[in-house]
């Protein structure tokens, strides 16, 4: 009998990693980071909240890592990155973890350069405001047909869900979503933007 | 919501969202052009989708925080050589074989207590109170969840495609709230099967080799986990192979 005792740190180092782990590393940081600016920008959608978002993207972001013997093909990336954020800001949810401090949707716009009043800014604070009021499955489905502007098979695959799900609840999230807006439930003053809580 | 007798509102999405077939798109738009309550509706859904993208589309130029970057960094760069890794990278085939002969004498002795509970797990003597199929669990984030619920511990399902070997089923043993055990069985294309049995606090730090029978077991452990392969039809090198990986992925 043997007995020795290893240390813990990070995964398996076989042969052939050792053999083209510089090279491959690389390009898979690159195209991590490539994905960050997009990924982030769902994240924040998701939970309107930039500081639980961006904790969620450094989740994303360690999993993927620890995971990038098996995320070798480019195309698969993005939308692994978006299902895995997903999963992970469920866990949130059910944890019903709520830290951060809220970050106002204008204050977002001015730190990303933008004109912080465009000609429809009051509607776009309703909408805000309206995506809020939004169940989470609801929300982030439609965020990912309409902002990430996946097709129904992408969003299935993204879900793992069956396209007539897909179908129906994105079906649904729209009509909320408009219902919403059409009943006035949203008021500038109710309005909690980007960085309300969940 | 129905609007029309030959129209919902899963139509008006999938119409606005281009994932009719042409005929079908045709139809719809024809009743669209002739009904402006539908018309009325798909415009104020293309208005919000317009909406939603561009409310959101500034968050992409957002610049990426620090910390951010430096999590793709740190993920990224080349890992330093695990422990373990020397270990296994310094035995020769000449080794392999020696430490075949030492672990010998253990066929002849009776195994201790986590080694007989992953024996009894193997060969059906303690039934599951939950059995699930890989099947049924697709993702990897499915199956990590289950191993996690099941051993309240932030473990990870190894993935032992490297190594030829698929996971099979999940089985899970409820045997006290303290000491929770899961069995993960994966078969590779010989039929083989290699199992990994975990369970609660089993005791110290302890990484040993020894074989039972025709079997090949791997045993490690900490405060928090105990752990227990058993491979069948392997040689040690095999095992200390497929062992590795299996550790790495445990991710605990």
């Amino acid at each position: 009998m043997i007995a020795f005792f290893p240390g813990r740190g990070g995964r398996e180092t076989d042969d052939k990693r050792k053999a083209d782990s510089d090279g491959s590393t690389t390009e898979f940081s690159d195209r991590l980071l490539a994905h960050l600016p997009r990924l982030r920008r769902y994240a924040i959608a998701l939970t309107r909240n930039i500081t639980l978002a961006d904790d969620l993207v450094q989740d994303c972001i360690e999993r993927a890592c620890r995971k990038q013997d098996l995320l070798q093909d480019p195309e698969r990336l993005m939308g692994w990155l978006r299902t895995t954020l997903i999963n992970l800001y469920r866990d949130n949810l059910r944890r019903e973890r709520r830290r951060g401090v809220p970050i106002e949707l204008d204050a977002v716009l001015d730190l990303a350069g933008n004109d912080p009043i465009p000609s429809d800014w009051l509607a776009m604070k309703e909408l805000a405001g309206a995506l809020d009021l939004l169940s989470p499955d609801h929300r982030e489905i439609l965020l990912l047909a309409a902002l990430e502007d996946l097709s129904y098979r992408e969003i299935a695959d993204t879900l793992r869900l069956p396209i007539g799900t897909v179908m129906s609840r994105l079906s649904r999230a729209r009509a909320q979503l408009r219902d919403a807006l059409e009943r006035g439930d949203v008021t500038p003053s109710s309005i909690r933007s980007v960085g309300g809580s969940p | 919501m129905k609007h029309h007798a030959a129209v919902t509102d899963i139509d008006l999405n999938a119409y606005l969202d281009c994932e009719l077939d042409e005929a079908r798109r045709a139809e719809i738009e024809a009743l669209i052009e002739s009904t402006p309550e539908l018309a009325e509706r798909v415009a104020l859904y293309r208005a919000d989708t317009a909406r939603i993208a561009r409310l959101h589309a500034p968050l992409q130029d957002l610049p990426i925080p620090p910390r951010l970057l430096e999590a793709v960094r740190r993920g990224t760069a080349p890992r330093p050589a695990r422990r373990l890794a020397p270990v296994w990278a310094g035995l020769s085939a000449a080794a392999v074989l020696l430490l075949a002969v030492w672990i010998a004498p253990s066929l002849r002795t009776a195994p201790e207590p986590l080694v007989a509970e992953a024996l009894a797990v193997r060969s059906g003597k303690t039934n599951p109170v939950r059995e699930i199929s890989a099947a049924q669990l697709a993702s990897i984030d499915a199956r990590d969840a289950v191993l996690q619920t099941a051993l309240s511990l932030p473990v990870r399902v190894p993935d032992l495609e490297r190594a030829g070997f698929e996971l099979a089923r999940m089985q899970l043993f409820d045997e006290s709230t303290e000491r929770k055990a899961v069995q993960l069985t994966y078969r590779d294309q010989k039929a083989r099967s290699f199992t990994v049995y975990l369970r609660g606090p089993a005791g110290g730090d302890r990484f040993d080799l020894q074989q039972h029978a025709n079997l090949q077991v791997c045993i490690w452990q900490n405060d928090s986990l105990g752990v227990v392969m058993l491979g069948g039809d392997m040689t040690a090198r095999e095992m200390l192979r497929v062992a590795t990986l299996t550790y790495g992925d445990l991710e605990f």
